[in-house]
Protein backbone atom coordinates (compact mmCIF):
# COMPACT_ATOMS: atom_id res chain seq x y z
CA UNK A 1 0.00 0.00 0.00
CA UNK A 2 2.62 2.31 -1.22
CA UNK A 3 2.14 5.60 -2.20
CA UNK A 4 5.33 6.85 -4.53
CA UNK A 5 5.87 10.47 -5.39
CA UNK A 6 8.29 11.99 -7.73
CA UNK A 7 9.01 15.47 -7.95
CA UNK A 8 10.69 15.70 -11.34
CA UNK A 9 7.67 13.72 -12.74
CA UNK A 10 5.37 15.79 -15.10
CA UNK A 11 2.31 14.65 -13.47
CA UNK A 12 1.12 16.53 -10.58
CA UNK A 13 1.43 15.78 -7.10
CA UNK A 14 -2.28 15.37 -6.31
CA UNK A 15 -2.36 13.40 -9.83
CA UNK A 16 0.07 10.47 -8.51
CA UNK A 17 -2.20 10.41 -5.50
CA UNK A 18 -4.72 10.01 -6.91
CA UNK A 19 -3.62 7.60 -9.83
CA UNK A 20 -2.11 5.56 -7.20
CA UNK A 21 -4.85 5.15 -4.63
CA UNK A 22 -7.23 4.41 -7.55
CA UNK A 23 -5.27 1.42 -8.72
CA UNK A 24 -5.02 0.54 -5.39
CA UNK A 25 -8.71 0.49 -4.64
CA UNK A 26 -9.57 -1.47 -7.96
CA UNK A 27 -7.11 -3.97 -7.72
CA UNK A 28 -8.66 -4.37 -4.21
CA UNK A 29 -5.10 -3.98 -2.64
CA UNK A 30 -7.53 -1.13 -0.43
CA UNK A 31 -10.47 -3.30 0.31
CA UNK A 32 -13.82 -1.78 0.83
CA UNK A 33 -14.20 0.25 4.14
CA UNK A 34 -10.09 0.46 5.12
CA UNK A 35 -9.80 3.83 6.68
CA UNK A 36 -6.90 5.62 4.64
CA UNK A 37 -5.01 8.30 6.70
CA UNK A 38 -6.38 11.56 6.99
CA UNK A 39 -5.22 14.51 4.48
CA UNK A 40 -2.88 16.28 7.13
CA UNK A 41 -1.70 12.82 8.44
CA UNK A 42 -0.34 11.79 4.56
CA UNK A 43 0.24 15.26 3.63
CA UNK A 44 2.82 15.09 6.89
CA UNK A 45 4.15 11.92 5.83
CA UNK A 46 4.93 13.25 2.45
CA UNK A 47 6.50 16.21 3.91
CA UNK A 48 3.74 18.08 1.47
CA UNK A 49 1.50 20.87 1.25
CA UNK A 50 -2.08 19.89 2.58
CA UNK A 51 -3.74 21.51 -0.14
CA UNK A 52 -2.15 19.17 -2.49
CA UNK A 53 -3.69 15.96 -0.50
CA UNK A 54 -6.67 17.60 -0.37
CA UNK A 55 -6.89 18.12 -4.05
CA UNK A 56 -6.37 14.15 -4.63
CA UNK A 57 -8.63 13.27 -2.00
CA UNK A 58 -11.63 15.39 -3.45
CA UNK A 59 -11.19 13.69 -6.84
CA UNK A 60 -11.40 10.70 -5.26
CA UNK A 61 -14.09 11.07 -3.45
CA UNK A 62 -16.03 12.88 -6.53
CA UNK A 63 -15.10 9.59 -8.62
CA UNK A 64 -16.57 7.46 -6.13
CA UNK A 65 -13.37 5.36 -5.25
CA UNK A 66 -13.52 7.24 -1.34
CA UNK A 67 -16.16 8.65 0.50
CA UNK A 68 -15.57 11.28 3.83
CA UNK A 69 -17.25 10.87 7.67
CA UNK A 70 -16.53 14.19 9.33
CA UNK A 71 -14.85 13.83 12.47
CA UNK A 72 -13.64 9.90 11.09
CA UNK A 73 -11.77 10.09 8.20
CA UNK A 74 -11.73 9.06 4.49
CA UNK A 75 -12.59 5.27 3.68
CA UNK A 76 -12.79 3.59 0.31
CA UNK A 77 -16.39 3.07 -1.01
CA UNK A 78 -17.80 0.10 -1.25
CA UNK A 79 -21.02 0.05 -3.61
CA UNK A 80 -20.05 2.11 -7.03
CA UNK A 81 -20.76 1.33 -10.38
CA UNK A 82 -17.67 2.94 -12.23
CA UNK A 83 -15.42 1.01 -9.97
CA UNK A 84 -17.05 -2.24 -10.21
CA UNK A 85 -16.97 -1.40 -13.87
CA UNK A 86 -13.28 -0.55 -14.16
CA UNK A 87 -12.12 -3.49 -12.26
CA UNK A 88 -14.60 -6.00 -14.33
CA UNK A 89 -13.05 -4.55 -17.79
CA UNK A 90 -9.70 -4.55 -16.08
CA UNK A 91 -10.55 -8.76 -15.27
CA UNK A 92 -12.18 -9.00 -18.94
CA UNK A 93 -8.80 -7.60 -20.43
CA UNK A 94 -6.48 -9.79 -18.40
CA UNK A 95 -9.42 -13.00 -19.23
CA UNK A 96 -8.66 -12.03 -23.31
CA UNK A 97 -5.10 -11.79 -22.99
CA UNK A 98 -4.60 -14.83 -22.20
CA UNK A 99 -7.27 -16.21 -24.62
CA UNK A 100 -4.80 -14.13 -27.05
CA UNK A 101 -1.44 -15.76 -25.45
CA UNK A 102 -2.96 -18.89 -26.20
CA UNK A 103 -4.01 -18.31 -29.90
CA UNK A 104 -0.30 -17.17 -30.69
CA UNK A 105 0.73 -20.32 -29.14
CA UNK A 106 -1.01 -22.34 -31.43
CA UNK A 107 -0.99 -20.00 -34.58
CA UNK A 108 -4.54 -19.12 -34.27
CA UNK A 109 -4.84 -15.66 -36.85
CA UNK A 110 -7.07 -12.55 -35.30
CA UNK A 111 -9.39 -13.23 -38.02
CA UNK A 112 -10.28 -16.42 -36.75
CA UNK A 113 -9.97 -15.35 -33.46
CA UNK A 114 -12.66 -12.74 -33.99
CA UNK A 115 -14.91 -14.94 -35.54
CA UNK A 116 -14.91 -17.09 -32.66
CA UNK A 117 -15.26 -14.53 -30.36
CA UNK A 118 -18.43 -13.49 -32.16
CA UNK A 119 -20.04 -16.79 -32.32
CA UNK A 120 -19.38 -17.63 -28.54
CA UNK A 121 -20.75 -14.42 -27.74
CA UNK A 122 -23.88 -14.53 -30.28
CA UNK A 123 -24.83 -18.06 -29.04
CA UNK A 124 -24.71 -17.21 -24.92
CA UNK A 125 -27.40 -14.70 -25.42
CA UNK B 1 28.80 15.93 45.10
CA UNK B 2 28.90 18.82 43.08
CA UNK B 3 32.22 17.00 41.46
CA UNK B 4 30.74 13.67 40.95
CA UNK B 5 27.36 14.66 39.54
CA UNK B 6 29.37 16.87 37.11
CA UNK B 7 32.00 14.53 36.42
CA UNK B 8 28.81 12.12 35.39
CA UNK B 9 27.04 14.34 33.61
CA UNK B 10 30.27 15.35 31.08
CA UNK B 11 31.05 12.07 31.02
CA UNK B 12 27.43 11.46 29.02
CA UNK B 13 27.87 14.17 26.54
CA UNK B 14 31.64 13.39 25.87
CA UNK B 15 30.02 9.67 24.98
CA UNK B 16 26.50 10.79 23.62
CA UNK B 17 28.74 13.09 21.14
CA UNK B 18 31.92 10.81 19.98
CA UNK B 19 29.35 7.29 18.84
CA UNK B 20 26.76 9.77 17.12
CA UNK B 21 27.90 9.48 13.36
CA UNK B 22 26.92 5.73 14.30
CA UNK B 23 23.60 6.48 15.40
CA UNK B 24 21.88 8.70 12.99
CA UNK B 25 19.94 7.64 10.19
CA UNK B 26 21.55 5.27 8.00
CA UNK B 27 21.15 7.76 4.83
CA UNK B 28 22.66 10.90 6.55
CA UNK B 29 26.00 11.26 6.99
CA UNK B 30 27.31 15.03 9.14
CA UNK B 31 23.83 16.20 8.34
CA UNK B 32 24.13 15.75 4.40
CA UNK B 33 21.94 13.26 2.66
CA UNK B 34 23.62 10.08 1.21
CA UNK B 35 22.22 8.54 -1.65
CA UNK B 36 22.06 4.74 -0.19
CA UNK B 37 23.90 3.50 -3.05
CA UNK B 38 26.88 5.24 -1.74
CA UNK B 39 26.20 4.94 2.45
CA UNK B 40 29.14 2.47 2.27
CA UNK B 41 31.44 4.67 0.99
CA UNK B 42 34.99 4.45 2.33
CA UNK B 43 36.03 8.45 2.48
CA UNK B 44 32.78 8.46 4.74
CA UNK B 45 33.34 6.04 6.72
CA UNK B 46 36.78 7.74 7.42
CA UNK B 47 35.25 10.72 8.12
CA UNK B 48 32.86 9.33 10.82
CA UNK B 49 36.36 7.75 12.50
CA UNK B 50 38.07 10.33 12.56
CA UNK B 51 35.29 12.68 14.15
CA UNK B 52 34.67 9.65 17.05
CA UNK B 53 38.45 9.48 17.44
CA UNK B 54 39.01 13.32 17.66
CA UNK B 55 35.75 14.17 20.09
CA UNK B 56 36.89 10.78 22.00
CA UNK B 57 40.27 12.63 22.72
CA UNK B 58 39.30 15.74 23.75
CA UNK B 59 36.39 14.54 25.90
CA UNK B 60 39.67 12.26 27.52
CA UNK B 61 41.64 15.33 27.95
CA UNK B 62 38.96 17.71 29.25
CA UNK B 63 38.03 14.46 31.45
CA UNK B 64 41.00 14.19 32.75
CA UNK B 65 42.39 17.90 33.55
CA UNK B 66 39.10 18.35 35.43
CA UNK B 67 39.86 15.45 37.43
CA UNK B 68 43.35 16.26 38.14
CA UNK B 69 41.86 19.51 38.91
CA UNK B 70 39.71 18.92 41.58
CA UNK B 71 41.82 16.22 43.44
CA UNK B 72 44.82 18.19 43.16
CA UNK B 73 43.47 20.98 46.18
CA UNK B 74 40.56 21.23 48.16
CA UNK B 75 37.97 22.91 45.37
CA UNK B 76 34.76 25.39 47.16
CA UNK B 77 31.72 23.55 45.97
CA UNK B 78 30.40 26.49 43.23
CA UNK B 79 33.92 26.49 41.95
CA UNK B 80 33.84 23.17 41.08
CA UNK B 81 30.44 23.44 39.68
CA UNK B 82 31.09 26.76 37.50
CA UNK B 83 34.30 25.08 36.08
CA UNK B 84 31.85 21.86 35.14
CA UNK B 85 29.49 23.75 33.33
CA UNK B 86 32.69 25.71 31.47
CA UNK B 87 33.99 21.95 30.69
CA UNK B 88 30.24 20.93 29.39
CA UNK B 89 30.01 23.96 27.16
CA UNK B 90 33.38 23.24 25.57
CA UNK B 91 32.91 19.37 25.00
CA UNK B 92 30.09 20.72 23.08
CA UNK B 93 31.58 23.41 20.97
CA UNK B 94 34.62 21.19 20.54
CA UNK B 95 32.23 18.44 18.98
CA UNK B 96 30.12 21.05 17.00
CA UNK B 97 33.53 22.54 15.80
CA UNK B 98 34.52 19.18 14.85
CA UNK B 99 30.90 18.17 13.10
CA UNK B 100 30.74 21.66 10.92
CA UNK B 101 34.39 20.43 9.75
CA UNK B 102 32.92 17.13 8.40
CA UNK B 103 29.65 18.50 7.57
CA UNK B 104 31.29 20.90 4.87
CA UNK B 105 33.85 17.69 3.79
CA UNK B 106 31.13 15.74 2.99
CA UNK B 107 28.57 18.05 1.30
CA UNK B 108 31.86 18.61 -0.67
CA UNK B 109 32.28 15.09 -1.61
CA UNK B 110 28.36 14.37 -2.36
CA UNK B 111 29.05 17.38 -5.00
CA UNK B 112 32.33 16.41 -6.40
CA UNK B 113 31.40 12.80 -6.75
CA UNK B 114 27.89 14.24 -8.25
CA UNK B 115 26.20 11.65 -6.33
CA UNK B 116 22.55 12.95 -6.55
CA UNK B 117 22.96 13.00 -10.79
CA UNK B 118 21.19 10.77 -12.62
CA UNK B 119 19.33 9.60 -10.41
CA UNK B 120 15.51 10.01 -9.59
CA UNK B 121 14.54 11.64 -6.58
CA UNK B 122 11.47 10.35 -4.98
CA UNK B 123 9.21 10.72 -1.78
CA UNK B 124 7.62 7.31 -0.54
CA UNK B 125 4.44 6.46 2.12
CA UNK B 126 2.65 3.66 3.11
CA UNK B 127 -0.93 4.04 3.75
CA UNK B 128 -0.76 1.31 6.36
CA UNK B 129 2.21 2.58 8.37
CA UNK B 130 -0.27 5.37 10.52
CA UNK B 131 -1.83 1.91 11.95
CA UNK B 132 1.37 0.24 13.53
CA UNK B 133 2.45 4.00 15.41
CA UNK B 134 2.92 2.96 18.94
CA UNK B 135 3.43 6.47 20.82
CA UNK B 136 1.60 6.65 24.09
CA UNK B 137 -2.37 8.34 23.81
CA UNK B 138 -1.81 11.99 25.49
CA UNK B 139 -4.86 11.43 28.09
CA UNK B 140 -2.19 9.39 29.88
CA UNK B 141 -0.23 12.99 30.60
CA UNK B 142 -3.50 13.58 33.03
CA UNK B 143 -2.17 11.58 35.79
CA UNK B 144 0.96 13.77 36.25
CA UNK B 145 -0.91 16.89 35.95
CA UNK B 146 -3.77 16.23 38.23
CA UNK B 147 -1.63 14.87 40.44
CA UNK B 148 0.22 18.71 40.65
CA UNK B 149 -3.25 20.20 41.34
CA UNK B 150 -3.61 18.02 43.99
CA UNK B 151 0.00 19.67 45.50
CA UNK B 152 -1.41 23.30 44.63
CA UNK B 153 -4.48 22.30 46.82
CA UNK B 154 -2.76 21.04 49.03
CA UNK B 155 -0.36 23.61 49.52
CA UNK B 156 -3.04 26.05 49.85
CA UNK B 157 -4.43 24.21 52.23
CA UNK B 158 -1.29 24.24 54.84
CA UNK B 159 -0.27 27.85 53.67
CA UNK B 160 0.01 28.66 57.49
CA UNK B 161 2.56 25.31 57.87
CA UNK B 162 4.93 27.07 55.04
CA UNK B 163 8.35 28.84 56.56
CA UNK B 164 8.33 32.55 55.92
CA UNK B 165 11.39 31.85 53.58
CA UNK B 166 10.40 30.11 50.19
CA UNK B 167 12.80 28.34 48.80
CA UNK B 168 14.03 28.43 45.17
CA UNK B 169 16.56 26.92 44.28
CA UNK B 170 18.08 23.78 45.71
CA UNK B 171 21.91 22.65 45.60
CA UNK B 172 23.64 19.43 44.20
CA UNK B 173 23.12 18.03 47.24
CA UNK B 174 19.53 18.86 47.52
CA UNK B 175 19.77 21.39 49.68
CA UNK B 176 18.07 24.46 49.40
CA UNK B 177 20.43 27.92 48.39
CA UNK B 178 18.19 30.90 47.76
CA UNK B 179 15.07 32.25 49.47
CA UNK B 180 12.36 34.43 48.38
CA UNK B 181 9.94 35.98 50.93
CA UNK B 182 6.28 34.20 51.55
CA UNK B 183 3.71 35.10 49.38
CA UNK B 184 0.60 33.21 47.94
CA UNK B 185 2.37 33.36 44.95
CA UNK B 186 5.77 32.57 45.44
CA UNK B 187 4.75 29.48 48.09
CA UNK B 188 2.69 28.34 44.53
CA UNK B 189 5.71 29.14 42.15
CA UNK B 190 7.15 25.30 42.05
CA UNK B 191 3.96 23.85 41.65
CA UNK B 192 2.93 26.72 38.50
CA UNK B 193 6.31 26.04 36.81
CA UNK B 194 5.58 21.74 36.96
CA UNK B 195 2.19 22.29 35.90
CA UNK B 196 3.75 24.63 32.95
CA UNK B 197 6.25 21.91 32.29
CA UNK B 198 4.14 19.44 32.29
CA UNK B 199 1.74 21.20 29.57
CA UNK B 200 4.95 22.33 27.58
CA UNK B 201 5.74 18.11 27.50
CA UNK B 202 1.76 17.48 26.18
CA UNK B 203 2.21 19.79 23.92
CA UNK B 204 5.60 18.39 22.72
CA UNK B 205 3.88 14.98 22.97
CA UNK B 206 0.82 15.82 20.77
CA UNK B 207 2.87 17.91 18.07
CA UNK B 208 5.30 14.52 17.53
CA UNK B 209 2.43 12.11 17.42
CA UNK B 210 1.18 14.65 14.77
CA UNK B 211 4.20 14.80 13.00
CA UNK B 212 5.10 13.01 9.17
CA UNK B 213 6.19 9.18 9.80
CA UNK B 214 8.36 9.72 6.80
CA UNK B 215 10.13 6.91 4.73
CA UNK B 216 12.54 5.96 3.10
CA UNK B 217 12.46 5.14 -1.11
CA UNK B 218 15.29 3.12 -1.24
CA UNK B 219 15.04 1.24 2.51
CA UNK B 220 11.67 1.14 3.52
CA UNK B 221 11.66 -1.73 5.76
CA UNK B 222 14.93 -0.46 7.76
CA UNK B 223 13.58 3.11 7.56
CA UNK B 224 9.97 2.19 8.74
CA UNK B 225 11.68 0.21 11.56
CA UNK B 226 13.85 3.40 12.91
CA UNK B 227 10.45 5.78 12.75
CA UNK B 228 8.34 3.73 14.60
CA UNK B 229 11.10 2.88 16.93
CA UNK B 230 11.34 5.72 17.23
CA UNK B 231 7.81 7.41 18.26
CA UNK B 232 7.42 4.52 20.39
CA UNK B 233 10.36 4.69 22.49
CA UNK B 234 10.92 8.77 22.62
CA UNK B 235 7.00 9.08 23.67
CA UNK B 236 7.79 6.84 26.87
CA UNK B 237 10.80 8.79 27.06
CA UNK B 238 9.47 11.85 27.45
CA UNK B 239 6.89 10.65 29.83
CA UNK B 240 9.19 8.80 32.39
CA UNK B 241 10.87 12.11 32.35
CA UNK B 242 7.81 14.23 32.80
CA UNK B 243 6.93 11.56 35.76
CA UNK B 244 10.27 11.82 37.16
CA UNK B 245 10.36 15.95 36.83
CA UNK B 246 6.66 15.51 38.79
CA UNK B 247 8.34 13.25 41.24
CA UNK B 248 11.66 15.69 42.30
CA UNK B 249 9.52 18.72 42.72
CA UNK B 250 6.74 18.23 44.14
CA UNK B 251 9.25 16.22 46.79
CA UNK B 252 10.74 19.52 46.96
CA UNK B 253 7.65 21.36 47.43
CA UNK B 254 6.39 18.76 50.03
CA UNK B 255 10.03 19.25 51.74
CA UNK B 256 9.32 23.13 51.74
CA UNK B 257 5.76 22.31 53.87
CA UNK B 258 7.09 19.24 55.82
CA UNK B 259 10.89 19.92 56.42
CA UNK B 260 11.37 16.77 58.35
CA UNK B 261 10.78 14.51 55.20
CA UNK B 262 14.05 16.25 53.91
CA UNK B 263 16.19 14.59 56.74
CA UNK B 264 18.37 12.19 56.35
CA UNK B 265 20.16 10.50 52.84
CA UNK B 266 16.80 10.98 50.62
CA UNK B 267 17.55 14.94 50.43
CA UNK B 268 20.81 13.25 48.37
CA UNK B 269 19.72 10.30 46.96
CA UNK B 270 16.36 11.81 45.21
CA UNK B 271 17.85 14.29 42.94
CA UNK B 272 21.11 12.16 41.97
CA UNK B 273 18.83 8.93 41.34
CA UNK B 274 16.51 11.25 39.14
CA UNK B 275 19.70 12.38 37.42
CA UNK B 276 20.57 8.87 36.64
CA UNK B 277 17.08 7.63 35.33
CA UNK B 278 17.26 10.84 32.50
CA UNK B 279 20.46 10.13 31.62
CA UNK B 280 20.55 6.20 31.14
CA UNK B 281 16.85 6.48 29.93
CA UNK B 282 18.19 8.77 27.16
CA UNK B 283 21.21 6.62 26.40
CA UNK B 284 19.05 3.45 26.38
CA UNK B 285 16.87 5.23 23.96
CA UNK B 286 19.70 7.27 22.14
CA UNK B 287 21.31 3.66 21.21
CA UNK B 288 18.32 1.75 20.72
CA UNK B 289 16.72 3.58 17.80
CA UNK B 290 20.32 4.27 16.25
CA UNK B 291 20.94 0.81 15.64
CA UNK B 292 17.30 0.21 14.29
CA UNK B 293 18.33 0.86 11.12
CA UNK B 294 21.72 -0.77 10.81
CA UNK B 295 21.00 -4.17 10.34
CA UNK B 296 18.15 -5.19 8.09
CA UNK B 297 20.63 -4.70 4.39
CA UNK B 298 18.06 -3.74 1.44
CA UNK B 299 18.98 -4.41 -1.72
CA UNK B 300 19.03 -1.53 -4.07
CA UNK B 301 17.06 -0.69 -7.05
CA UNK B 302 19.56 1.17 -9.31
CA UNK B 303 18.54 4.36 -10.41
CA UNK B 304 16.89 5.94 -7.26
CA UNK B 305 17.20 7.89 -4.26
CA UNK B 306 15.42 9.98 -1.85
CA UNK B 307 14.27 13.17 -2.11
CA UNK B 308 17.19 15.57 -1.36
CA UNK B 309 16.37 17.86 1.57
CA UNK B 310 19.60 19.00 2.09
CA UNK B 311 18.63 22.52 1.40
CA UNK B 312 15.68 22.44 4.03
CA UNK B 313 18.83 22.07 6.29
CA UNK B 314 20.85 25.00 7.37
CA UNK B 315 24.12 23.55 8.60
CA UNK B 316 22.59 20.47 8.65
CA UNK B 317 20.87 21.02 11.81
CA UNK B 318 18.32 23.85 11.84
CA UNK B 319 15.26 22.94 9.67
CA UNK B 320 13.14 25.33 7.35
CA UNK B 321 10.73 23.92 4.87
CA UNK B 322 7.69 25.96 4.57
CA UNK B 323 6.05 23.21 2.41
CA UNK B 324 6.38 20.68 5.12
CA UNK B 325 2.92 20.32 7.89
CA UNK B 326 4.73 18.64 10.23
CA UNK B 327 5.67 20.35 13.59
CA UNK B 328 8.66 17.91 14.52
CA UNK B 329 11.15 15.99 12.13
CA UNK B 330 13.96 13.71 12.94
CA UNK B 331 17.01 15.18 13.36
CA UNK B 332 19.56 15.05 11.23
CA UNK B 333 23.16 14.89 13.82
CA UNK B 334 22.02 13.21 16.97
CA UNK B 335 19.03 10.91 18.37
CA UNK B 336 15.09 12.40 18.60
CA UNK B 337 13.74 15.17 17.03
CA UNK B 338 14.03 18.45 16.04
CA UNK B 339 11.45 21.65 15.38
CA UNK B 340 10.28 22.98 12.07
CA UNK B 341 11.64 26.29 11.94
CA UNK B 342 9.38 27.17 9.45
CA UNK B 343 6.29 26.54 11.13
CA UNK B 344 4.83 28.72 13.40
CA UNK B 345 3.14 26.37 15.63
CA UNK B 346 6.57 24.87 16.86
CA UNK B 347 7.38 27.92 18.61
CA UNK B 348 4.02 27.89 20.35
CA UNK B 349 4.43 24.39 21.60
CA UNK B 350 8.07 25.21 22.55
CA UNK B 351 8.76 29.17 23.02
CA UNK B 352 5.99 30.14 24.93
CA UNK B 353 6.10 27.68 27.88
CA UNK B 354 9.29 28.38 28.17
CA UNK B 355 8.84 32.03 28.48
CA UNK B 356 6.05 32.21 30.68
CA UNK B 357 8.43 29.46 33.28
CA UNK B 358 11.69 32.23 32.79
CA UNK B 359 9.27 34.78 33.46
CA UNK B 360 7.93 33.23 36.66
CA UNK B 361 11.16 32.17 37.88
CA UNK B 362 12.75 35.57 37.29
CA UNK B 363 10.28 38.45 38.41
Amino acid sequence: MQIIISNTSKEPIYEQIYVQIKKQVLTNELQAGAALPSMRELAKDLGISVITTKRAYEELEKTGFIYSVVGKGSFVSEQNKEMILERKMKVIEEQLMAAIQNSKEIGIELPELKELLTMLYMEDV
Amino acid sequence: MSFIIFFIVTLFIAVIQTIIPYLVNRTIVFGVSIPEQYIDSKTLKKYKKHYSISVAFFSVMILGSYVLWVLRNDRLDNQVALTGVIIEFALILISLSFYLYYHGKTKQLKQQNKWVENLKQMKVTDLSVRGQDEMLPWYIYLLPIISTAGLMAYTLMNYDMLPDQIPTHWGPGGEADAFTKKTPISAMQLTLVLLLMQSMFLGIHVATKKSGIKLSATSLQASRNRQLLLRKYSSWLLYIVVLAVTMLMSYFQLMTIHPEIGEGSAKMLIPFGFLVLVLVGTLVFAIKVGRSDKELEMPIEAKIMDHDEDRYWRGGIFYFNKNDPSIFVEKRFGVGWTINFANPLGYFVIFLPLIIIFLIAFL
